[in-house]
């Protein structure tokens, strides 16, 4: 695994540092650009949960360096409280178990 | 990358494992796969994917795999 720059890891941790709630996704959360994408924002509007949604295709940076950053090579990725929670499939197994309200209450 | 050559790939490592492999879009880089072995037992859903994501390092690295959609279990949570 390539090293991460202290720039874009900085950057990284600005951004998680500055919200409990991150999603790293392509698009916006009000115009996702991809299904995955599309999916994880639905799932956390549908808990109604506040998050920030880092638009990756817009920072070349951060797109490689976050799959770098905690070791996971798809985007989108759920940070909570600074610790990757996992993926739209992980997202959506512990919407369907209840796990992800839990977490984020 | 074939459905067939991912699901070898797969068996190359855990070979006892329970294998399904498809492809969600018809392109070939969006591939879904259920993987029942026992040697997730006691690894969390993090540690499960990324289990299936190494695997598989070099072609979502590449993008030859754009999308890895992985349903990790155990023979017991089958």
């Amino acid at each position: 695994m390539e090293a991460l720059n202290e720039q874009t890891k900085s950057k990284i941790e600005g951004y998680l540092n500055n919200s409990p709630v991150v999603l790293f996704m392509k698009g916006t959360p009000d115009f996702p650009m991809c299904g995955f994408s599309a999916k994880a924002v639905s799932i956390l509007k549908d808990l109604n949960i506040p998050f920030e949604g880092v638009n990756v295709l817009e920072d070349r940076e951060i797109r490689e360096g976050i799959k770098v950053y905690g070791n996971w090579p798809t985007i989108p990725q759920l940070y909570v409280k600074k610790e990757l929670v996992g993926g739209s499939d992980i997202m959506t197994e512990m919407f369907r178990s209840g796990e992800l309200s839990q977490l984020l209450s | 990358m074939t459905l067939d050559q991912i699901r070898q790939r797969i068996l190359d490592t855990y070979s006892s494992a329970h294998v399904e492999v498809g492809d969600m879009t018809g392109t070939g880089d969006h591939i879904q796969v259920l993987v029942v072995s026992d040697h997730f037992s006691g690894q969390n859903r993090i540690q499960r994917q990324r289990m299936v994501h190494n695997i598989f390092q070099e072609e979502l690295k590449s993008g030859e795999i754009h999308a890895l959609t992985i349903r990790a279990i155990t023979t017991q949570e089958k």
